[in-house]
């Protein structure tokens, strides 16, 4: 089978990831094993290990691709973990989703317990018009 | 590149628009009277060369980019503004209707809007060559009387950005209020989009002119918008519903589309008409232009889940209650059993005593036998219910020269004030938000109002935060007894009476002393009058001789026993300035914390991030309903988990 490795140096918490230098490799997998944690078997290349190749695409999923195993007799061990994200990001751009954070699309007037606020206050002072305290004086008397 | 221009007039169906065009490669194929002109040699505002397009806009069959006040109180005489520009700098594309209109930034704010947006109509908007994606929302104000304008917002894939677009009335204050106090609402009907900067303040007492309603109510109002190909209805305007349903005007129509290199940009100019029974030229000119790749994005997302929530009416008719108008019956100044209301000059000035100190010279004299004989007598003191001071001068409607006490007249100079209440504005205060943010907010914001005479007390800042905050003294000059009146203006522009205190602002000016030693004095005036002293009444002030020496020392004596009791105020004494006292919170908002934490939002809708980026950057979900996504549950487990835990978009 062919795999396509890459170089990604997004966050794994990016959906769709920027995917570089991408080379399409021969592998095989030896031992059973599950399509979310695959391991793929392939011929030993220097450039996997020094490009730090970390990213994989394989059966139309993608993989991160964790430190290799080295075998014995010019192999390598390509440990994947499936990305659901990256994998099914086409799909989950159509789901109906509420959004609580955002650094984006932001609603300022919702409360936020985690925006850290000083123990102390500040004051602020508006003042109105004053009584000058011009007195009149008055009487009130009955005559 | 061709660009097109379509035509029409306010209500008509712009299927039915006349289409004109033109080639802005070089300028030839223009028709109609848009006169669309192409100047290769241009300089642009950047100062670089380039081709920039000139459409006229005419003033008849279609409304024109600009408008003019029908506000006879607007001091403004609105040019027209009768072009448009397309151009394009390096790789960003601008429409403009302004030639010398100056670019905002998102988030920068003018110093002076006011002055900003009298000088300046904005109406711009770029977007680079690498920018795509993206919806337009668009914000609009309808001026029942007035005016309208737009502001429309794209929130961006980090290129493109976007700005207020509008004239005319932008540069009178009371079109500010509209954003001030509708800005929450824009929010929400926007669906919290990012805003590109806050409005001046507001002035006090403006009625708020904008009443919003849904947009699908109004038949006609819904103009179907071709997107490349697709007609979306009412895209921008789903976003401007709100449940209320009371009235507005219709704002917005295509005005322009154009395309550039067939498929991958496409643009549109809104351009924000007139109001439902206002000419077409009483309009506001708001301009838009974005550009994405593919297909048309979805105007309608990402609303505020809150718009539609709950079976209520979404209608809060108010009536506001001011300061009451005072009652005839209150303000009288004579009674008729010959109780009266006089007011009494305070000060002595040198040669011309004061009518207090004449007065009290007057109760207390010691020479002149008819004097002695009619204060022993009649009693003068016994007739005086309240001899006082309050705090404000006060302009008499008649001047007397004697004053009749006890059945007998004394001379002293008075007046007949016009009413025995009075009310004195104190002004009012805005109380802009200060973060523009829940912070300003209870419980991050607390306030507490004081006010001479009645005291200190908690003021719900919720209540008053972006709006303002009046205070009104009536006072009962007879008795001292005052109410303040607190009204509060709410970031709509509702005015009303928030809370009335009550207080007593009289100081009172003993005129007896039987609690002072008068015992000496008494004895004094015995003997003036030969066994008269029986007849004395107790009100007799033993320090006569400080008292009648100035008023101004009389007002410190305590007050007489016998004399009907109004409570006096220390606060004569105190801080005379009614003040509002805003304790608020500083928050400690760590850099990067949008970015990496995320700002709390309430957005509903598809993700849709693929085309549109309609929600970019980091973002956490509240749910996500993955029934359309073929994967394992073990996967769907995975993809919410990591959806609700924050992912980058």
């Amino acid at each position: 089978m062919q795999i396509t490795l890459y170089q990604c140096g997004d966050d794994p918490r990016t959906v769709r990831k920027t995917l570089q230098n991408a080379i399409v490799i021969s592998a095989e997998i030896k031992e059973a094993c599950s399509t979310e944690t695959p391991d793929f078997f392939v011929a030993y290349d220097d450039t996997i290990i020094t490009g730090h190749y970390n990213y994989a695409e394989a059966w139309g999923r993608y993989y991160y691709i964790g430190d290799p195993d080295l075998v014995p007799g010019q192999g390598m061990i390509l440990h994947g973990r499936h990305d659901v994200l990256m994998t099914y990001a086409d799909q989950i751009g159509g789901c109906p989703a509420v959004i609580r954070r955002s650094s984006a699309l932001p609603n300022t007037y919702l409360d936020d317990p985690q925006l850290p606020v000083a123990a102390y206050r500040l004051q602020q002072v508006l003042t109105f018009a004053d009584f000058a305290y011009i007195p009149q004086a008055v009487i009130v008397c009955v005559g | 590149m061709q660009v097109q221009l379509f035509r029409g007039s306010y209500g008509q169906d712009p299927q039915s628009f006349t289409t004109c065009s033109f080639d802005f490669t070089d300028g030839t194929a223009g028709v109609d009277y848009t006169a669309p002109t192409v100047t290769e040699t241009t300089v642009l505002p950047s100062g670089e060369r380039g081709k920039v397009c000139y459409f006229d806009v005419p003033s008849a069959g279609m409304d024109r980019l600009t408008g003019y006040s029908t506000d006879p109180a607007s001091t403004q005489n609105l040019a027209a503004q009768p072009q448009a520009r397309i151009y394009q700098e390096g790789d960003t594309w601008i429409c403009d209707t302004m030639p010398d209109a100056e670019p905002l930034t998102i988030g920068e704010q003018p110093e002076d809007w006011t002055l900003h947006y009298r000088d300046r109509y904005y109406t711009r908007s770029t977007v680079s060559a690498q920018g795509f994606g993206g919806s337009i929302y668009i914000y609009y104000a309808a001026g029942a009387t007035y005016n309208a304008a737009a502001q429309y917002y794209r929130y961006d894939g980090a290129q493109v950005m976007y700005y207020t677009a509008g004239h005319g009335f932008f540069g009178v204050s009371r079109y500010f209020r509209t954003f001030t106090t509708n800005r929450t609402r824009f929010y929400e009907l926007c669906g919290n989009l990012r805003r590109v900067a806050d409005p001046g303040d507001v002035p006090a007492g403006v009625t708020d002119p904008f009443i919003w309603r849904s947009e699908g109510a109004t038949g006609s109002a819904l103009v179907p918008m071709s997107l490349s190909g697709a007609t979306i209805q009412g895209d921008v305007r789903s976003d401007l519903t709100t449940a209320a349903g009371t009235l507005s005007g219709r704002m917005l129509q295509q005005l322009v589309e154009f395309e550039y290199d067939g498929t991958e940009y496409i643009g549109i100019v809104y351009i924000q008409r007139s109001l439902d029974g206002i000419a077409t030229n009483a309009s506001i000119t708001g301009v838009s232009l974005t550009f994405w790749r593919g297909e048309p994005p979805r105007p309608n997302y990402g609303r505020s889940s809150g718009i539609s929530y709950g079976v209520g009416t979404f209608s809060d008719p108010s009536t506001p209650v001011g300061v009451p108008p005072m009652q005839t019956a209150l303000t009288s100044t004579d009674y008729g059993a010959g109780m009266h209301i006089r007011l009494l000059s305070t000060y002595d000035q040198q040669g011309s005593p004061s009518g207090l100190t004449i007065l009290m010279r007057e109760l207390w004299s010691t020479t002149g036998f008819w004097s002695i004989w009619r204060n022993l007598r009649y009693d003068p003191l016994s007739a005086i219910i309240s001899l006082h001071m309050i705090p404000h001068p006060l302009a008499p409607i008649y001047s007397g020269s004697e004053l009749t006490i006890a059945l007998t007249k004394i001379t002293v100079p008075n007046g007949i004030p016009g009413s025995r209440l009075i009310d004195i504005d104190k002004g009012t205060v805005q109380i802009p938000e200060y973060y523009g943010s829940r912070l300003d907010y209870a419980p991050h914001t607390q306030a507490e109002i004081y006010l001479p005479f009645c005291g200190e007390y908690p003021l719900d800042i919720s209540d008053v935060m972006g709006g303002s905050v009046g205070v009104t003294y009536r006072i009962d000059i007879a008795t001292g007894d005052c109410v303040a009146f607190v009204l509060g203006t709410d970031r709509r522009g509702l005015t009303t009476i928030s809370k009335q205190y009550k207080g007593n602002c009289a100081y009172r000016i003993p005129v007896s002393g039987s609690d002072n030693g008068g015992a000496g004095l008494m004895a004094a005036l015995s003997s003036m009058v030969g066994g008269t002293v029986g007849m004395a009444a107790g009100n007799v002030v033993g320090g006569a001789a400080q008292i009648i020496g100035g008023a101004a020392k009389a007002v410190t004596a305590p007050v007489h026993t016998t004399t009907p009791q109004v409570q006096g105020s220390a606060s004569a004494m105190g801080v005379l300035t009614p003040y509002i006292k805003i304790y608020r919170v500083e928050q400690q908002r760590p850099e990067h914390y949008a970015d990496l934490i995320g700002d709390t939002a309430a957005i509903g809708g598809s993700v849709e991030y693929v085309d549109t980026y309609a929600v970019t950057g980091y973002t956490v979900f509240e749910s996500i309903d993955l029934s359309g996504v073929v994967a394992t549950d073990a996967e769907k487990d995975e993809i919410r988990r990591l959806l609700q835990g924050g992912v980058y978009l």
